[in-house]
């Protein structure tokens, strides 16, 4: 295995190749099939397998960054790319982003940013993943006693993302891609700032937050989602990639390396949300986040007992819940292109 | 021009973004107003490294702004190269 070990001159340390590229492909998979970024799975992933953590972060976002504009871009040719409500995205998000980032410094100071940022993880997760469950169970239990055998179930606009088109505050944007003839700028930009400092705060790319905001709050199709989630991650990670560059926090060539692996799952990911559909998304994204949950809380114990087997357990969950998601995924593309060529 | 259309208004928004990462971009560069976050104080061995690798460790160690951009633009060209040939790749094996 040591024959494929490199050398990664920033960092100075040795990396095996291998591993690399596995990291880079599963999160690209997970990437281009929930539209998130996948900070939550490479940076402790990184850090167990030797890199310090300033330089996982910062070779995490590089990678993220490269990772997302291929996925944006496929996701843009299936026409799963809100670009106008991305681009609007960009505004609430920095300033988000910039107060969530302070608002760490803050705690910093007061020693107690560790545990803090933990437990808000715990309850997003946790709370997060127990409501796009019983609203994907409830929803499937309303439509199968209304529906005919056979007839396909529809995705529906939540009630919640209906009542926010209702304020009628000016400006109101037209959001054709996703169906919106008409909403509020603010409440766009409002969802987008609270979503930016969950980001900041929690140290994410935010496509894990935002694509619950964009289903539940804005009202967008899953799919649509995914894809304007996804540009709205390469923006920031395309920010994130900047400064922690210039603080000297980044490693080029393992962010290459793990960008080839990444540019191959990405195109799985996208390719098989078109197998899938938008209600399956979201459950298979529910599991994922609550299997997270329990990753943060493994960690959580092991800040709290020092007990090392906490730590090792934390960062073994949360690999093996995206290498048997990515697993999945890839079946299920296999299945679905079987079934096309069939037809 | 109608403010309210969305166009427009995303015109105007975008432009002014642009101002504004413009006047910011040398303030994060000297570092001014970017205290919380101090910069690595760490500098590569350039004994033995080579090509790639001596080129990216000079300009890390003598250029930080550079290196920032440089990354920065690598990984976006090198993540538009890669789609491309991976997208060709599934379309020689048959994934449509």
């Amino acid at each position: 295995m040591d024959f494929f070990n490199i050398y990664l001159p920033i960092s100075g340390i040795e990396f095996n190749i291998l591993i690399l590229v596995s990291i880079g492909f599963c999160v690209g998979t997970l990437g281009g099939f929930f539209g998130v970024g996948g900070a939550w799975i490479v940076t402790p992933a990184l850090n167990i397998f030797g890199f310090s953590m300033p330089f996982a972060i910062g070779t995490d976002l590089a990678h993220i960054f490269g990772k997302s504009i291929i996925a944006t871009g496929k996701h843009s040719k299936l026409g799963n790319v809100d670009w106008r409500l991305g681009l609007f995205s960009i505004f609430g998000s920095i300033i988000g982003i910039e107060g969530g980032k302070r608002f760490v410094l803050f705690l910093e100071k007061t020693g107690n940013v560790g545990s803090v940022v933990r437990w808000v993880y715990m309850i997003f997760l946790f709370g997060l993943g127990a409501y796009m469950m019983y609203e994907y169970f409830s929803t499937m239990k309303k439509q199968k006693s209304e529906i005919s055998p056979g007839e396909q179930q529809v995705e529906t606009t939540s009630g919640l993302a209906l009542k926010l088109r209702l304020i009628n505050l000016p400006p109101r944007i037209a959001l054709p891609t996703s169906g919106i003839s008409g909403i509020s700028f603010w409440i766009v930009f409002v969802i987008f700032l609270i979503t930016g400092f969950l980001s900041g705060f929690m140290g994410v790319g935010g496509g894990f937050i935002l694509l619950p905001a964009l289903i539940y709050l804005v009202g967008c199709p899953t799919t649509v989602a995914v894809g304007t989630s996804l540009l709205s991650v390469c923006f920031m990670s395309g920010y994130g990639t900047f400064t922690y560059s210039l603080s000297g926090r980044t490693e080029l060539l393992a962010a290459m390396i793990m960008l080839i692996g990444a540019a191959i799952g990405a195109q799985i990911g996208v390719l098989a949300t078109k197998f899938i559909r938008g209600y399956s998304i979201r459950i298979l994204f529910a599991i994922m986040i609550i299997l997270a949950g329990i990753s943060v809380t493994l960690k959580q114990l092991h800040s709290a007992s020092n007990l090392e087997i906490f730590g090792i357990l934390a960062a073994y969950v949360v690999m093996g819940a995206a290498g048997s998601m990515t697993l999945l995924i890839f079946i299920r593309l296999v299945i679905g292109q079987r079934d096309l060529r069939r037809k | 021009m109608r403010l309210y259309h969305s166009r427009n208004l995303l015109a105007i928004m975008l432009i002014a973004g642009l101002i504004a990462a413009g006047a910011i971009t040398p303030a994060l560069a000297s570092g001014e107003g970017h205290g919380d976050t101090e910069e690595l104080k760490y500098e590569v061995d350039l004994e033995g490294k080579t090509g790639f690798n001596l080129f990216m460790a000079e300009i890390y160690n003598n250029n930080r702004l550079l290196y920032a951009l440089v990354v920065t633009v690598i990984m976006a060209v090198l993540g538009m190269v890669v789609a491309q040939i991976t997208e060709q790749i599934l379309r020689l094996i048959g994934v449509r």
